[in-house]
């Protein structure tokens, strides 16, 4: 690989992240901060932030924006709340620009699913109709309270409440 | 011709001194600087009681006895994480911050913090 470390102008390139590329120094921090990342985090290796003075830690959060980030190849948001691949970890972020789905009946795959405080999200994984009710939402989410990306009934496990946005 | 009292060096000994002041005044407090306008993530009523438990211990134990405290993690499973490790893996800084267990029991009289903790528990009780 060609061309100096981000964050060490003297070093030489081994690893290259989006369009910023790490010296072998950066990379085995990353590497090392990447192995502390919640079990439920997915994807981990991108889940790391440069501390300074060679210093790489776990990004901040539970990371359910962070999945959704991915899954929609959303990046938006200022360069420090997004992850090493340059994708958005703040649920906020996720949701500017995009409308709010007004009818339940209306909601589809894909669609993101936010509660209503703004600290959790996910993605609709599946609807199915149901006569005269609304429709049966399954959510996909990268959830810290199960350890695991998770699929949950939004009637069930999300009590009906929530905003979906496409 | 006298020479001022005060010469070039004495002038720059007091502007020195004055810089020095304003620096400890408004010195950067990390506590505060991580909290201050950083979004919450959570997902049960579980976690944000923990939550709650932990920022109400921030404004009312001693630092000795808030070092000592644990709790429970995402999954409830108790005495899991410090305070320190509970707000790492709830809140996410508005800027560049970061959390260091090392000075973070020194920064929680400041006045900032107090602050910052007092608005994120707001938050969490006007649920």
């Amino acid at each position: 690989m060609t061309g100096k470390c981000i964050h060490h102008p003297g070093r030489s390139a081994v690893v290259q992240f989006g369009t910023d590329k790490y010296c072998e120094k950066c990379k085995s921090g990353q590497e090392a901060a990447a192995k502390l990342v919640d079990r439920h985090v997915d994807p981990k290796a991108c889940f790391v932030w440069y501390r300074g003075g060679d210093k790489w830690e776990r990004i901040t959060g539970t990371g359910c924006a962070h999945w959704v980030a991915h899954e929609k190849g959303i990046k938006k948001g200022a360069r420090i709340h997004r992850c090493l691949e340059g994708y958005t970890y703040r649920v906020p972020d996720l949701i500017v620009g995009r409308k709010a789905v007004a009818d339940i009946a209306t909601v589809k795959v894909g669609d993101i699913y936010v509660n209503p405080r703004k600290d959790h999200c996910g993605l609709v994984s599946s609807v199915t109709a149901v006569k005269g009710k609304p429709p049966r939402i399954e959510i996909r989410h990268c959830s810290s309270r199960q350890g695991k990306v998770a699929k949950n009934d939004f009637a069930t496990y999300f009590h009906s409440k929530g905003s979906f946005y496409r | 011709m006298r020479s001022s009292p005060l010469n070039y060096a004495g002038w720059s000994v007091i502007v020195l001194l004055l810089l020095a002041a304003s620096c400890s005044v408004t010195r950067e407090n990390d506590v505060a600087a991580f909290l201050a306008g950083a979004e919450r993530q959570s997902e049960s009523e579980d976690q944000k009681g923990e939550i709650r438990r932990a920022l109400q211990d921030v404004l009312k134990l001693p630092p000795a006895e808030l070092r000592g405290r644990r709790y429970a993690d995402y999954q409830m499973r108790t005495n899991a994480w410090t305070v320190v490790e509970l707000l790492q893996r709830y809140y996410v800084p508005r800027s560049r911050a970061f959390l260091d267990p090392e000075t973070f029991y020194d920064q929680l009289r400041d006045r900032r913090v107090r602050t910052a903790v007092e608005r994120h528990l707001m938050d969490l009780e006007t649920e």
